[in-house]
Parts: structure tokens; C-alpha cells; sequence
């Protein structure tokens, strides 16, 4: 039973994160029908802005970060991550034009390659020390599983960004945002301003995808250059698909559904002594498979 | 209050317009008639700046917008319902409207009286504020089409083959709901291929090859033979 409850806790909180990502894949798919594989260093990047900021802008030493400064560095990232996802549409996506859905795919996996190639000139290939907003835990009442305070934290930026999307999606530009992705063409004759949508809606992602990277490395306790797209890219994206592409909902549902799956599998492999390597991302390959074969419009999606 | 000038325009090397001129007084209903690929798309495209124009200028209360944007000119009361309806399918009714309304929003009050106003020209739409715009019925779509226009809070309201593949007594209430709109003041521009739009026009422009050929009015409206004529050429 215990294992089981450890299996939902860890599940929770690597679920949170790959909904924060999940969001803004869903996010930038819904406006704009582009796959970005950009999403995990629109995280990772603003992650060691904010870092930088802590330890003083010394990307040599080893110093430690002053956790005083997390709230702006946190600040910082935001604001970086949405400038970084606004400048990937105006000057990567825009330029391309009307492209197939494989060409704008492997435009953003090259943006995703160049900035983690600017991460290891910058910081080398190493791990770096990355506060948490709140350290320690507690004990889950009842029982001896010790949830880290951390978690609670993820779970409860997931919950404010899942409401403030319900807010924008009620809202004036959420609305014409859906028309945009609907029909640009009338809701251009509408007056809506379609650029300025799409340019948003990336800009959004980009924040979002920023949050993932600062609390993603906070899971770790340690940033290393790549580390967003390498550890909850795939599954992230996975739970995208699981959810159905377009649905928001789906992007958070189908998050936690991968972060419990992956962590289910470490546990299995690990209690019964199998000889399985990498079981976490072999369970996720095997969801991405099993919903292109069984379910492919996801959970809460529809056949396009 | 709308005049379209000596137009010239086209879809890049495939110039379309070869001096198209025509003008619409205030509350007029005009029809814009002719064949398929006549040009009259193309001209009220270039009306609401969907077309750029390579010569000549479209006047509106006396200025030439042809430099605007769609969005300046929608601010500035010229709004478009396109060619197959193209209501946003994913959306209710309401929202499809609140979309409309995108140049009106700081005016939410505004906005509330209007949709009510909309709902009450376009009955058929009240009934159906929460089903999606894409589970409508063709004329519902149309209606729907024509109140997300009118949510922009129109001057002149360009309707682009509003009756294409309706069934004949829905093309009767959206050609009457037209009239009305005229009547309360709206210049109201009916592009048509249906020679039944005449009934509620003031002014009838026949279309061929990107020019107008032949301009109708009082009771050369209802003369069967002439608009038969000018149809078989």
C-alpha cells in the first residue's frame, strides 16, 4: 500500500511538470498546428537565466546560489521564457511560412539542438546546484511516504496556471485566440490581429515552458544544459498525445497519467529485480505507442 | 458613403479587376450580381482590404482606405461576413459573436445591448446561444455569420453569396433580414448570384469580366428581360 502511495506522490509531482510542458505544447499545437520540440529549452534557458542571476552571473565557479534572490530569478525566467517563445515565432516559425507539419517539426528540433549546444559553451556539460522554493517535506498522515514540500509547490503553480488558462480562455483575446486557430481568415475580418495572437499564444507557452524548467530543476536540485528536453520532453509530449493534442485538459490529465506510468515502472522493475534498462522512458515509448495504435485523437481530442 | 473607383486588383500575376467602379448611398441595399469569376468577390475583398489593389481607390465617407488594414477599417465600420459562412465551428454561438465584437470590447456594455439586439433580429440564434457554431444548419450558420458581423458595429456590411446553397425560403428571411438591417440605417452590400437579391435592392451592379457593365435601379430592378439578357449576354 505504502509503495503504491509512493508510486502516486513521486507519479504527482513528475506529472506536474510534464504538464507544465504538455501545456505549452498543446498551447502553441492549438494556435498554430506546430509540434514544437523547442518547448524543453524554452525551459531549460530561462532556467539558467535564473540561476545566473542567483549565483551573480559567474558561469564558472561553483557558487552557491543565494536562495534569496529565487523569487526574482523565478520573475526573471518568466519574462525570458516568453520573450524566447515570442522570438521563436517571429523569427523561425513566421519566416517559414506555410511549410509541412514535418518541416516546421524539424526547424523547432533544430532551434532545441542550437540552444543546447549554447548551454554546454556556456556552462559545460556538468551539473550545477538549483535551489527549490521551499526545501524539506512531510510525512503523509497515516502513513511513513515523506512528500516533499516541493511537490506541493508544482502541483499548486500547475493548479493557478490551469485556472488562469480557464480565465484567458473566457476572455476576449482567449476567445479570438480560438478563432484564430479555428479560422484566421474571419477572424482577420473580424478585426483580430492573427500575428499578434500567434505571437502570444507562443509567448505564453514560453512562460509556461519556463516554470517547467525552474521547478523541473528543482525536482533534481541540479540544472545541466538540455536537461527539460531530456528528462520530461518525450513524456510530456507523450501525455500531449495521450490527452488529445489540442485539449488542455487532456495536456494536464494526460501528464499526470505519464508521470505516475514512469514512475509505476521504476518501482515494478526495481521490486522484482528485472533486468529492464531504462524502464521510466521504455513505459512512456510504450504509451506513446499503444495511443497511436488504440486511441490516436487522445483521451479528449477529436479525429482532425 | 462607399465608392469603389477605377479598381484595379488581382491575386498576383492574375489580374482580376479592370476598372471596376461602383457607389452605394447610405441604408441602400446594393447587389453586386454576375457569374462565377466575374469579380465581384474580388472587389468587396479590396472593399474590406482581404485584396490589395494595384490602381484606383476605394472611398469611404469621402477617404481613401485603400492603404488600411482589415482591422482599421473594421474599426472604422466596413466589415465583411466571406463567402461560406466560415463561423468558427469550435466555438458556441455566443462565443462566435463575442469574436465579432473583438473591435467593440472595451465597450462592454455596448457589447451586451448589441448581442442582445442580435439575438433579437436573428431569432433563430437565441435559441442556440451554447451549441456549437459547427453543429448549426447551413442558414443558422449564415445568420450566425451575418450577427458576428453586425457585432463589429457595421456602417456597411458586406454579405459575400450569402444564399449559396440554402434552400430557397432561408434565402428569403436572410435577403429580408438584409432589408431591415438597411432600413435601421446599415449600407448593406449583397454579392449574389441569385437574381432574387434584386427584390430587396435599391441598386443593382452587374459584374463581368472585373467591370461593372450595366447599373439597375427603380424599376429596371424587377425587368425580367433586360436582367435576363444581361446574364446570357
Amino acid at each position: 500500500m505504502e509503495t503504491v502511495i509512493e508510486v502516486i506522490v513521486f507519479g504527482l509531482q513528475r506529472g506536474a511538470i510534464f504538464g507544465l510542458v504538455g501545456l505549452g505544447l498543446a498551447l502553441v499545437y492549438k494556435a498554430t498546428r506546430i509540434l514544437n520540440f523547442a518547448q524543453g529549452e524554452l525551459g531549460t534557458v530561462p532556467a539558467f537565466a535564473a540561476l545566473m542571476l542567483m549565483i551573480g552571473f559567474e558561469s564558472s565557479g561553483d557558487k552557491a546560489a543565494n536562495r534569496g534572490l529565487l523569487l526574482p530569478a523565478i520573475v526573471l525566467a518568466v519574462v525570458i521564457g516568453a520573450a524566447l517563445g515570442v522570438a521563436l515565432y517571429v523569427a523561425v516559425i513566421r519566416p517559414l511560412g506555410k511549410v509541412s507539419p514535418v518541416t516546421s517539426l524539424v526547424a523547432t528540433a533544430g532551434v532545441a539542438l542550437l540552444l543546447t549546444t549554447l548551454e554546454l559553451n556556456v556552462f559545460e556539460a556538468r551539473a550545477r546546484r538549483f535551489p527549490r522554493p521551499v526545501n524539506g517535506g512531510f510525512r503523509l498522515i497515516g502513513t511513513s511516504v515523506i512528500v516533499d514540500w516541493h511537490t506541493v509547490v508544482i502541483l499548486a503553480v500547475l493548479g493557478g496556471v490551469a485556472l488562469a488558462l480557464a480565465a484567458f480562455f473566457r476572455s476576449a483575446p482567449g476567445v479570438a485566440l480560438l478563432a484564430t486557430a479555428d479560422d484566421p481568415f474571419a477572424a482577420e475580418l473580424q478585426g483580430v490581429p492573427v500575428e499578434r495572437m500567434r505571437a502570444m499564444a507562443w509567448g505564453a507557452a514560453g512562460a509556461l515552458g519556463a516554470l517547467a524548467g525552474v521547478l523541473g530543476a528543482g525536482v533534481f536540485e541540479s540544472l545541466t544544459p538540455g536537461l527539460v528536453t531530456s528528462t520530461f520532453m518525450i513524456p510530456a509530449f507523450t501525455g500531449v498525445v495521450l490527452g488529445g493534442i489540442t485539449s488542455m485538459v487532456g495536456a494536464v490529465v494526460g501528464g499526470f497519467a505519464l508521470g505516475i506510468v514512469s514512475q509505476a515502472a521504476i518501482q515494478i522493475v526495481t521490486s522484482y529485480n528485472l533486468d529492464v534498462p531504462g524502464p521510466p522512458q521504455l513505459a512512456v515509448l510504450l504509451v506513446l505507442l499503444a495511443v497511436l495504435l488504440v486511441r490516436p485523437q487522445g483521451l479528449l481530442g477529436r479525429l482532425a | 458613403m462607399v465608392e469603389l473607383d477605377d479598381l484595379h486588383a488581382g491575386y498576383g500575376a492574375l489580374p482580376v479587376l479592370h476598372g471596376f467602379s461602383i457607389a452605394v448611398e447610405p441604408g441602400q441595399v446594393a447587389v453586386l450580381l454576375g457569374l462565377n469569376g466575374a469579380g465581384k468577390s474580388t472587389a468587396v475583398k479590396a472593399l474590406c482590404g482581404a485584396v490589395a489593389t494595384t490602381s484606383g481607390a476605394v472611398r469611404y465617407r469621402g477617404e481613401d482606405i485603400s492603404g488600411w488594414s482589415t482591422a482599421t477599417r473594421v474599426k472604422a465600420g466596413v466589415v465583411m461576413v466571406p463567402e461560406g459562412r466560415r463561423v468558427f465551428g469550435d466555438l458556441s454561438v455566443e462565443r462566435n459573436l463575442q469574436v465579432g465584437s473583438w473591435t467593440q470590447r472595451r465597450n462592454s456594455k455596448w457589447v451586451r445591448g448589441q448581442r442582445e439586439h442580435v439575438y433579437k433580429v436573428l431569432p433563430r440564434l437565441d435559441e442556440r446561444r451554447n451549441q456549437l457554431a459547427g453543429n448549426l444548419s447551413g442558414g443558422e450558420q449564415q445568420m450566425l455569420a451575418i450577427g458576428r458581423g453586425l457585432m463589429a458595429n457595421p456602417t456597411v456590411l458586406v454579405i459575400d453569396e450569402a444564399s449559396l446553397g440554402l434552400a430557397p425560403v432561408i434565402v428569403k428571411e436572410i435577403l429580408k433580414i438584409a432589408r431591415a438591417l438597411a432600413d435601421d440605417g446599415t449600407t448593406v452590400l449583397l454579392v449574389e448570384q441569385n437574381v432574387g437579391a434584386l427584390e430587396v435592392a435599391d441598386v443593382g451592379f452587374f459584374v463581368d469580366q472585373g467591370e461593372v457593365t450595366a447599373t439597375l435601379r427603380g424599376k429596371q430592378l424587377k425587368d425580367g428581360d433586360r436582367i435576363r439578357s444581361l446574364y446570357l449576354g
